[in-house]
Parts: structure tokens; sequence; C-alpha cells
């Protein structure tokens, strides 16, 4: 769950360490100083059983716990996971100090949200509701924090986007193990020490619990975005040139989709044509017919775009030149068709000609500045979305240390 | 537990000011993350080396910690030169390795190494305690300061405890395995840890009232800059300069 040091470009980490001091100055606001040595001696616990191996099928993984730590803790999971990954950095070099921001972050706002959901339920009297939520909590904390971690990844450039896909999925038995865990690590407290969870119920909110609720929804969003953001990663431009269909890949950073295998499908989804790019990113292919054709570009895991493109009149040798574009031309034809027959003909032949040259020349002249805008609207996507999550970080950060200050100004 | 390992040794940065060795290590780890080019890469991985050399060390271990942190960078060779979008190198199959990928990897490799050879050099060489202590001069919040030292002077009871623990169930003939036998011998094993150490803390807590804890974090000893860290910070601000001036002339890549 740890991402290392040297991974994460300057926003995401800037962002992670910005909303971690935000969580902080919470987490220790809300800490009364006698629960000190209370919550030290959880830590040192979670410490410890975060070290311990539980077998999952063939493999094993240590536990991370964090769900529990929301429900015991709430705010207070902030802290404690801080110091867990701060001795982790500085004992063991995993983790990392440029990456504690961003690691504690990606584990306790899961804690936090999942502590806020489960604790109403630990409080009702129905013992089911109770045990289902907490295993929700455990589970969901895992499932939460691999999200953000596999978000942190993709955020800090496309070439993660497999690594963090990577990760998701390694997490899936981990958030089973820790759910089934949970339940039973509750349950065992409830029936041994019930003041364990009264402790907490005593500093129970209400409104962390609206809070937990509005992140949970604030969070698909965000990642809906992120996702968003990178399916446009890959673009597939295509044009119809009255004999071919031409189409180049390129990949956002401006660099061509070279060697990548491009399927053509008609319009009845039938598979007509596969080949490769070559090494300027560009494809080439005759169409058997008129209809339209979709395009699709399969470059390296996860890259993928397509393209529609329209290929209309193809037995009079008339052009179409871009999807959508050529109707007016094909409307042409039948007009002409009314007019004497020897006149007709060559002025067809000519108006035909020039007609298709005419539209040849403009698109030569004017693919290049369509890719270009395309390029620049979609970089320009793409740094909007990054600066707005830095910029929330940055955010978090400004109120995070306003509040240490704030702090310091009371005790004064 | 073999924790601090590297905290006793008697280089100079082992006597030298965790202040300063905090600080240090805080812009060497800023100064590296951000480097773009491989020349100031491979300059920040050589000083960090010679930091560690200074520090005197035990390779072998050294290089144990190391080879467990490079097993993520060793995922990331085998995924990365083929989901980067760039210029072709070979190809291995249906598979196409880009030279970008190839540089991606290499530079986390080197940037991931540096810092944490810096931070085995500069922060493994004072104990907790004295970092925490170093954190409290800095003004970092008293609570947070606190808790660390608390947690770490327990972190080893509570250890000790759990292993106690396991030991008993261990003679009780546990074996363990994916079944929820297991799964719930864990939970209980867990459970309990974390009652006695709520117990604990409320004895501890007692206990400390019994001797007029009041919540303030009285700071006895201050620690006092010597020459000799006037110097280290000195050398290590000028390298990393250095490194800062070389990545400002070659261009990233």
């Amino acid at each position: 769950m740890h991402i290392s040091e040297g991974v994460l470009t300057a926003p995401v980490l800037l962002a992670g360490g910005g909303g971690t001091i935000l969580g902080l100055a919470i987490g220790l606001r809300r800490m009364d100083v006698r629960e000190i040595p209370k919550v030290a001696l959880l830590t040192a616990a979670f410490f410890v059983a975060s070290l311990i191996h539980v077998p999952i099928g063939v493999s094993s993984a240590h536990l991370i716990l964090n769900g529990i730590l929301g429900i015991l803790l709430g705010w207070t999971a902030f802290p404690v996971i801080f110091i867990g990954l701060f001795f982790q950095a500085v004992l063991f070099q995993f983790g990392g100090l440029t990456t504690l921001g961003v690691n504690t972050l990606n584990m306790a706002v899961p804690a936090v949200i999942m502590g806020a959901l489960a604790r109403p339920a630990l409080r009702s009297n129905s013992g089911l509701f109770a045990m289902v939520m907490t295993a929700i909590a455990g589970a969901g904390a895992i499932i939460m924090s691999a999200v953000m971690v596999a978000g942190s990844l993709a955020l800090s450039g496309e070439s993660f986007v497999a690594v963090s896909k990577l990760i998701f999925v390694a997490h899936i038995p981990i958030a089973i193990a820790e759910g089934v865990l949970s339940v039973l690590i509750i349950s065992f407290l409830l029936k041994t020490k019930p003041e364990v969870i009264e402790v907490i119920k005593g500093n129970m909110h209400s409104r962390a619990a609206k809070l937990g609720l509005v992140s949970i929804i604030i969070i698909p969003i965000l990642i809906g975005i992120c996702s968003q953001a990178h399916a446009h990663r890959v673009n597939l431009f295509a044009w119809y040139d009255g004999k071919m269909i031409l189409a180049e890949g390129y990949f956002s950073g401006g660099n061509k989709a070279m060697d990548s295998a491009i399927l053509v499908f008609d319009s009845g989804g039938k598979e007509v044509f596969h080949g490769m790019t070559d090494k300027k990113g560009e494809f080439s292919f005759k169409p058997p017919g008129n209809g339209e054709y979709r395009l699709v570009l399969e470059a390296g895991m996860g890259h993928r775009a397509e393209a529609l493109v329209s290929v209309q009149g193809m037995e009079s040798g008339t052009a179409a030149p871009e999807a959508g574009q050529a109707g007016p031309q094909t409307a042409e034809s039948p007009e002409l068709k009314g007019d004497g027959q020897a006149a007709e003909d060559a002025y067809k032949e000519t108006v035909a000609l020039t007609s298709s040259e005419f539209e040849q020349i403009l698109d030569s002249k004017l693919n290049p500045i369509k890719e270009q805008l395309l390029r620049l609207a979609e970089q320009g996507d793409r740094v909007g979305f990054r600066d707005v999550v830095a910029g929330l970080g940055y955010i978090a950060g400004l109120m995070g240390l306003a509040m240490y200050l704030t702090q310091k100004k009371q005790k004064k | 537990m073999t924790c601090e390992r590297f905290a006793s040794g008697k280089s100079i940065l082992h006597s030298a000011d965790p202040r300063v060795k905090i600080l240090l290590a805080i812009g060497y780890a800023v100064v590296t993350v951000g480097l773009g080019s491989l020349e100031g890469q491979v300059l920040a991985l050589s000083g960090s080396l010679l930091l560690v050399i200074a520090a005197r060390l035990s390779l072998k271990e050294v290089f144990h910690r190391l080879f467990v942190v490079n097993l993520f960078i060793l995922m990331l060779w085998f995924i990365l030169p083929w989901t980067t979008p760039g210029t072709g190198v070979t190809r291995l199959g249906p598979i196409v390795i880009t030279a970008e990928g190839l540089d991606l990897a290499l530079s986390i490799s080197l940037k991931c190494n540096a810092i944490i050879l810096a931070n085995l050099a500069l922060l493994s060489t004072s104990t907790i305690f004295s970092l925490a202590h170093a954190l409290a001069h800095f003004r970092v919040p008293t609570k947070m300061v606190q808790l660390i030292f608390f947690s770490w002077r327990y972190f080893h009871v509570i250890d000790s405890e759990f292993h106690r623990m396991k030991q008993a169930i261990k003679v009780r003939g546990f074996e363990p395995g994916s079944n929820l036998h297991t799964y719930r011998t864990y939970a209980y094993l867990i459970g309990t840890l974390f009652i006695k150490s709520l117990e604990r803390g409320e004895r501890v807590y007692k206990a400390m009232l019994c001797r007029g804890f009041d919540g303030t974090f009285w700071l006895l000893s201050h620690f006092r800059l010597h020459r000799m860290d006037i110097c280290l910070a000195g050398f290590i601000s000028a390298y990393l300069f250095l490194i800062i001036g070389v990545e400002w002339i070659n261009p990233c890549r």
C-alpha cells in the first residue's frame, strides 16, 4: 500500500501533503490531552498488528486494519496512521519522507469515512446491522485505499495506469479478508470489553458521519473525472480521401502511436480489416464499399481510441472527405443528371474532379491544424484536472496551517 | 525487534545534531524528487552513497534494506517499459518496449534509491527519540510529539506482549491457513492486543497523573549546534546546489 519515493510527481505529492496536514490538524484538535497515552498505546498495537501476515488463498498479506482504526478512533486515525508510516519510513525505508503525506492520506481518509459510516450502526441496537456495517467498513476502507493509491499513481502519469490497475486488483482479496477480520475483531471486543466501544461512543459526532457521506459522494465523482481524463489518452484521427481511409493515432503527449493494432468494423459490427500502424503512427486501407466504418486503435494496455468514418460515393469515384461532411457532394450528382447527356457527362467529370481535388487540398491543409487543435484541447483538459487536484491539496494544506496557528494563539 | 539498527555508531553523521539532519534529509528528498535529467539523478545517487559511506553503516545491512525496497521498483521495470507510450526500441512478441518507458523506470530507480540512501545516512543514524525531540524544537504540535514518544516507548512492550501470545497459540498447535479458524484466532489475538494496550494506556495515564502530568511536554535538554554540524550542513547544501545547477544545464528528458 506504500508508494515509494521518486514515483509520484510534485503536484500529487503536494496535494497529498496538504490534505494530510489538514487531517492531522483536525485529528489532533479533536484528541484530548488525557487521551494521549491511550491513543499512543493503540498506535503501537496497530503498528504491531500491521506486521502480522495473514494467509489469503495461496499467498499472504500483511494487515492494514484502517477500517477498524476508523471505527475505534475516528479523526484520530490520521495522526495514528501518520506515526505508523513515519516509523516505517525511518526504520524500514518503506514508503518515504516525500510520500508520507500521500500515503497517510490514502489510508486515513478511507478510515475516517468508513468509521463515520459504521459508528452509528454500532450505536444502534441491531446486532446484525452493526456487523454488516463493520464488514462494509473493513472491506470498504481497503478498497477505497486501493482506489486512492491507484488514483495517485494514475495522476502522476499515464504510464502508471497499468501498474495502478494491478495494485487495485491485488487488493480485492485483502479487502475481503479484512472485512471478515473486522467483524470478528469488533464482535470479540463487544463480547470481552464493551467499554472499548463505549469509549468510542463518547466522542462520536453526527457531523463526522455527514462529512463521511458527503465525501463518499464526492470521491466517486473525482474518480469518474479521473477515468474520463484517461479515456482521452490516445487519439485516433481518421478521414476518407476518396480512395482510402487514412488514420493517424497519437498519444496526448504528442507521440505517434506506432506499431499498434488497428481494427476496422463496418456498420453491422463485422470486422472487415485489421492491421498495424507504421512508424509515423499512420494507417491506411481501402474500404470494400460505402457505409460507416468504425476504427479502433489498440495501443498497449488500456490505451484505446475509436473513430467513425463514413464512406460515400465509392462507385462514382467522388470524394467524401470526412465523416458528416459528405452530404453536399452526393446531393450534387443527381442534380447534374437532369441535364443534357454529353455535356452533362463532361461537366460532371470536371466538377467532380475539381471538387474532389479541392477537398483533398483543403484536407491536407486543414488536417494538421485540426490535429493540433484536438491536441491542445486535450492537453488543456488534463492540465486542468491535475491543477484542480493540486489546488485542492494546497487549500487543504493552508487550512491545516491556519488551524495549527490558531491553536497556538488559543494557548497564549 | 531489530529496529533502530543503524542508530548506534560513532561517525560524523551519528554525532550530528538531529535538527540539522532532519532539515538536510527533507532538502535532499525534495531536490531529488524533482530531478528530471539523468546527470542530476546520478549525482544525487552518488552523493547519497557517499553519505552512507561517511556514516560507516554496515554495507551488508544497507544492501539488504535496499533489496526489499527495490522489489517494488523491480515490478515497475516489468510493467512500465511496455505500458508507456513512446518510441519503440525492441519488440518482444506482441509487446513493444519503448525508450520512454525504460527511461522512466531508470529515473524512478535512481531517484528512489538516492532518497532511501540519504534517509538511511541522515535519519536512521538517529534514534526515534532524538528525532521526536528535534521535532519538538521545530514547534511541531506538542500532542503529536507526545504521541510519537509514547507510541515508540510502548511499541516494544506491545510487541513482546504480542510475541508472547503468538508463542502461546503455537504451543497449542496453531497452524495458520486460509480458513475461518485462522481468521478467528488472529482476530481474537488482535482484539486482545487492543484491550491490553488500552488498559495499559489507562494505567500509564494514572501513573503520569500521580507525577503531575498536565499535558505539557517539558524539554529538559536542548541541542547545541557544533562547528561540525555547520560544516555538514554547508557541505550537503552546497552539493544540493551543485545538483540543481547540473539539472538546470541539462535539459529534462
